[in-house]
């Protein structure tokens, strides 16, 4: 019960935030939507460029709808003792911070299926060819993300540098899947492995397995590392929210 | 059976001692008061009875219940009000209270918990527009929503008007009547001698003095002053008294009884005594005299002298520009 | 002119005497500003000065927009919704002199950090140090101003101070694309009309002063991003003055 009174205030600040939307909806979207639409126009091979385009931008939307977001969400409750307030209730820590993750993966979620199908119809991107494998990922990355982004918070002395240190893995992120370009292609090739690791990343190799060609087995092997990545995360950002997380501003 | 115990309670923050090995009991059903100047521990108790912070040493039991440990069983049947805690400044008043319904199991009606602390007009009103009296009363609508039964009141009347603060001291006697457990801190004493039955003084971390509010205060002394008659000299007074130009002041345990006797040896002297004042002990009394103590074991050990700059808990780092 | 040094003095001690605030902005922008010019210059097979110094200016302007516009908004924002700025103007601070400090104290953290994220590249990469550099000084120290004085507007647009940094985004994201920090290829793909607006960025500006410095030149090709720079601090300015807010939102 308690964590649906939680999720419920989450979604209703998110939403009624009319100011917070340009930037954790409508920036994450428009470039999810309008980078592979550029490229369907301006590249020879259009779709693919599109398509690979796409499934690169979703690493903006996870580390700008669900990581920056709830980062900069729960560094600002913090100062402003709004969690302090929460905590003088009935909730446990854990509902608190779980509506909050529950509520970022819903509205992360949704962004990636609305962009998904936006970039159908006007980039002619197809969809998924395996639908389960895209929901799993997405659902999942954005746990973890959002996870991760609760677990940053603790690293952040004020609200007000919440997002100067929150955007470098939002770019990173970007730069990472392909997100901005062929950057990639520039840098050194030992970089490549370890910007793969990134959580960001594992989605985007899992998700682009889901539009390529391949089977049902094929699929599997292809999640395996991705899972295994994302896993690996989670336990991260579990345990150092568990060691680091502050409800209230730092007093020292 | 005590609702609140507390057992050589210490914490300390870096260096400084904010609370040193205090201990009392609240019984249940009365009401406690905390008082001290700023930077006495008060607040810092508070937090280590609502289960924010843990103790360092010594225990606490809410309902024998350790708050830090079983937090959110203790929650159930407690409320709190935060001297410092933030709302949603984009809710309405009675938005932010049906929030918090869902939170909280068994909740009275919103229009109940508004009406309690006489928000009911503002109901509609954001939360950013709402003055610092009426977000105090926000704050206990919201500590009273699931009836708790005890209930903590960081500062409860902080900047409210006289009305609007004895508002609030009926809403707390009759919640007291009904069996609620108050514990509640305080800077005004006359809001202690109004509500508590009980009080702990606190002063550096530690309670200086303690008990039932009414004996406490009759084991202070009283004093009768009066212009002494310009006949007499202090000697012939029938009661030790010290005398400041012509003004005498007789100390004494029940100062009715000093003035009936002064009285009396003044008619059989046909004289009169000008200016009598009888006063009974009060917290301000008690306040003071505290304060000259202090000063006293101040100008003997003059290292500790610091204590004035201190506040209840180190600066929080960091606001902007704060 | 006193009363804007004493409040540059106390945003900066603010800042300065927060180790993590003053590690984490560093970092930041040492990481992006240096960081993949770096990494680009070391992987290229061949000596490319082209690309990597369009790779430093395009990063300089992203760390330029984060440092100055994104620190600004958020700052004033928070000190607004805090009170602090009614405090100070209680305090009889003319309002030009609160404002204008903070712009001072911004300006002089982005500076630093361009001078550090400059001189890496040029101990550690091939990119020579600027032809012109007074003017490259002088061109960073204006188009931080610029960019933090566009933050005084973004904090007044979005009034609280958790949308601020969100809200800066997208202007992020233009500057730095349109200065060429997500490498040449994307600035190559994007449609003409595009481009062109995103020229008229004062990080556009930017770009075209810097390169001169590096290379050398004639100073009178200069007057279309002089007079671009000008145009963007006068419409910051106006709008300022006309719509700054001391109070936080009622």
């Amino acid at each position: 019960m308690s964590l649906t009174a939680t999720y419920k205030l989450s979604a209703r600040l998110f939403w009624r935030d009319k100011g917070m939307l340009p930037a954790s909806v409508i920036t994450p979207l428009g470039l999810a939507i309008g980078m592979p639409a550029l490229m369907r126009d301006v590249q020879a091979d259009g779709v693919t460029a599109a398509t690979q385009m796409f499934v690169g931008t979703l690493a903006l939307i996870l580390s700008g709808t669900a990581f920056l977001n709830i980062t900069v969400a729960l560094t600002m409750r913090r100062d402003q003792l709004l969690l302090k307030r929460l905590r003088t209730t009935r909730l446990t820590d854990r509902q608190i911070l779980l509506g909050e993750v529950a509520n970022t993966v819903t509205q992360t979620v949704a962004l990636m299926i609305v962009s998904a199908v936006a970039v159908h119809l006007l980039a002619d991107v197809p969809l998924p060819r395996n639908p389960v494998l895209f929901a799993v990922f997405a659902v999942a990355g954005s746990a973890v993300l959002a996870t991760l982004g609760v677990a940053w918070t603790a690293a952040i002395p004020r609200g007000e540098l919440a997002a100067p240190m929150t955007l470098p893995f939002f770019f990173l992120a970007g730069l990472a899947s392909g997100a901005m370009g062929w950057i990639m292609d520039l840098l050194p090739s030992w970089l490549h492995p370890l910007l793969a690791t990134l959580p960001t990343s594992a989605v985007v190799d899992a998700v682009r397995a889901s539009y390529g060609p391949g089977t049902l087995g094929s699929d599997l092997t292809a999640a395996a590392v991705p899972a295994l990545v994302l896993a690996v995360w989670a336990g991260v950002a579990l345990l150092s929210i568990r060691r680091w997380f502050r409800w209230e501003s730092r007093r020292s | 059976m005590a609702a609140i115990q507390v057992n050589h309670l210490s914490k300390s923050y870096g260096g400084f001692q904010a609370v040193n090995d205090i201990s009392f009991e609240v019984e249940a059903g009365t009401v406690f008061a905390l008082l001290g100047r700023n930077g006495a521990g008060k607040t810092t108790t508070m937090e280590l009875l609502t289960g924010f912070q843990k103790p360092d040493a010594g225990s606490v039991r809410v309902l024998g219940l350790d708050p830090f440990k079983d937090r959110s069983r203790v929650r159930g049947n407690v409320g709190i009000m935060v001297q410092e805690a933030g709302f949603f400044p984009d809710l309405t008043a009675g938005q932010t209270v049906g929030i918090w319904r869902d939170f909280t199991p068994a909740a009275r009606p919103a229009s109940e918990a508004l009406e309690l602390a006489g928000l009911t007009a503002k109901a509609k009103t954001k939360v950013r527009q709402l003055s610092g009296g009426e977000k105090r009363r926000l704050d206990l609508a919201l500590a009273l929503l699931g009836e708790p039964d005890v209930l903590f009141l960081d500062e409860p009347t902080t900047g409210m008007d006289p009305e609007a603060r004895r508002n609030i001291w009926k809403v707390v006697r009759d919640l007291a009547a009904g069996g609620t457990t108050v514990l509640l801190t305080t800077h005004y004493l006359e809001e202690a001698q109004q509500l508590a039955t009980n009080l702990a003084i606190m002063d550096r971390g530690e309670i200086v003095l303690g008990g039932d509010m009414a004996e406490t205060l009759a084991a202070r002394v009283g004093q009768v002053s009066f212009e002494l008659p310009s006949v007499s000299h202090a000697g012939e007074l029938p009661l030790p008294a010290t005398v400041r130009g012509r003004l005498a002041v007789v100390k004494a345990a029940d100062p009715d009884l000093a003035a009936q006797t002064l009285l009396g040896w003044a008619s059989e002297r046909g004289l009169r005594l000008r200016g009598l004042e009888v006063r009974t002990a009060s917290l301000e009394d008690l306040f003071l005299e505290l304060a000259r103590n202090d000063e006293m074991s101040q100008t003997n050990a003059p290292a500790r002298s610091d204590h004035g700059t201190r506040s209840d808990r180190p600066a929080r780092s960091g606001g902007a520009g704060a | 002119m006193r009363e804007v040094l004493a409040v540059a003095r106390l945003g900066g001690r603010l800042f300065w005497g927060d180790g993590r605030a003053v590690g984490g902005i560093a970092a930041l922008g040492v990481c992006l500003g240096a960081g993949l010019p770096l990494l680009i210059a070391a992987s290229l097979r061949s000596r490319d000065v082209d690309v990597v110094l369009g790779m430093h200016l395009g990063m300089l302007a992203m760390v330029l927009t984060i440092v100055a516009t994104t620190q600004t908004a958020v700052t004033l924002s928070t000190r607004r919704e805090m009170l602090v700025l009614k405090r100070l103007r209680a305090s009889g601070l003319r309002g030009r002199a609160i404002i204008g400090g903070e712009l001072v104290n911004i300006v002089t953290q982005a500076t630093l950090l361009s001078a550090v994220v400059s001189v890496i590249l040029y101990t550690f990469t091939y990119l020579p140090p600027p032809e012109l550099p007074l003017l490259f000084a002088a061109c960073v120290v204006a188009v931080a101003g610029v960019l933090a004085l566009i933050g005084v507007v973004f904090s007044i647009v979005t009034r609280r101070p958790d949308l601020n940094a969100p809200a800066t985004i997208p202007f992020i994201l233009a500057t730095t694309v349109g200065a060429g920090g997500y490498g040449p290829f994307v600035t190559g793909l994007l449609p003409g009309w595009v481009r062109w607006t995103l020229d008229l960025l004062p990080t556009g500006a930017m770009v075209e002063i810097a390169r001169l410095a590096y290379r050398g030149g004639e100073l009178t090709t200069l007057t279309g991003p002089v007079l671009n720079l000008t145009v963007w601090a006068l419409l910051g300015l106006v709008a300022v003055r006309l719509l700054f807010r001391w109070d936080p939102r009622r």
